[in-house]
């Protein structure tokens, strides 16, 4: 993506922000005011929408599961206590701070994918149980569980383009990383013509060394 | 929110390249639009939500909309609706994109009036080609 397309998201996403929280503030004192829910809701949809251009799974996946909350909050299913809406004030400032990463070095810093990880199990642990399950399920999950995985991106387009299809259909998608072992010949595998003997769910504990290969599914 | 023209050869305005309403309230999306398409040789105009595309599309010609659902004042539904029930511009046609990967989404989405359902993010590989698809243009 070119560097004006990265400026434009940093100037777009800081506006979303700053309406999404000025709304939350709105929420907390009123909180059946629907302008106000649907303001902050569109402000997180669209930060999701456009954050889906650039390689920031951290991201994509934190501004997801505020956008669950939001729309099982705006269809009546979870209550918005003064809790959530400091949870949710919380995720949007830690939102801020990447992006202020991102105009500065145009990548998010070292550990944002544990942050995103314990931010969004906080948000998500609020969610109706079975909405929670319906978010979760179905190929738009599946599909959306692709786009943030860290490995998507090393793969030339033409075959994200085929996961992402796959995933749509309801396919499982699995990445296996396989680095052959010196004497990989001698146990029936030849890297050079594709025959690798896979050996589904053995996965991480497949020792490399006496298995000739080591792959872990991620 | 101005239309592009590029000079086509002898350094005339290529008028006959098709030319492609772009419907986001994300000006981020608008301009990755206009970067990808406006390289496959599509002329592009914008709009930032519903009404103000359905007010464009009342006034000028265009051969596709793309259109986001989730917008302020009008939706893309709703946009879509008011297209396919006016006689004089209901045969342009749409392409729905939206971060909503579900059947029902897609299914509301063809209910509307939609030509084609894209999920966002849209690799531009996939955007041109169903441009050109929807708009029948065929491949350099």
């Amino acid at each position: 993506m070119t560097a004006s397309l990265l400026e434009s998201f940093v100037s777009e996403a800081r506006e979303l922000l700053q309406n999404a929280a000025a709304a939350l503030l709105v929420l907390e004192k009123h909180r059946g005011d629907e302008a106000a829910i649907n303001e902050v809701f569109r402000s997180v949809h669209t930060l999701k929408g456009s954050v889906g251009l650039f390689d920031f799974p951290a991201f994509i996946k934190l501004v997801h599961a505020g956008e669950d909350v939001l729309s099982a909050v705006r269809a009546g299913d979870l209550e918005l206590s003064s809790a959530l809406v400091d949870t949710l004030l919380d995720a949007l400032d830690q939102v801020g701070a990447w992006v202020d990463d991102i105009a500065g070095n145009g990548a998010l810093p070292a550990g944002a994918d544990g942050v995103s990880k314990d931010m969004t199990a906080r948000l998500r642990e609020v969610l109706p149980a079975d909405y929670g399950a319906a978010q979760a399920s179905g190929p738009g999950a599946a599909a959306a569980d692709l786009i943030a995985a860290d490995w998507l991106p090393a793969l030339p387009e033409a075959d994200r383009l085929a996961a992402f299809t796959a995933a749509m259909d309801g396919a499982e998608i699995l990445a296996v990383e396989y680095i052959p072992v010196q004497d990989c010949f001698f146990s029936g595998e030849d890297p050079f013509i594709g025959r690798v003997p896979l050996r589904r769910g053995a996965g991480a504990a497949l020792p490399g060394a006496t298995a000739g290969f080591d792959f872990g599914e991620r | 929110m101005s239309e592009t023209k590029s000079p086509g050869q002898n350094g005339e305005v290529d008028e006959k390249r098709p030319r492609i309403l772009v419907v986001d309230d994300s000006i981020t999306m608008r301009l990755f639009y206009r970067s990808v398409l406006e390289a496959a040789g599509f002329r592009i105009d914008e709009a930032a939500n519903g009404l103000e595309g359905y007010e464009r599309i009342l006034t000028q010609t265009f051969d596709l909309l793309i259109v986001d659902i989730n917008m302020p004042k009008m939706d893309g539904y709703s946009m879509i609706r008011a297209v396919r029930g006016d006689a004089a511009v209901r045969m342009i046609p749409a392409v729905f994109v939206s971060t909503e990967a579900g059947e029902k989404d897609a299914a509301l989405a063809y209910e509307a009036g939609a030509n084609f359902y894209l999920v966002k993010p849209v690799a531009p590989v996939e955007l041109t080609a169903v441009a050109r698809l929807m708009t029948g243009v065929g491949a350099p």
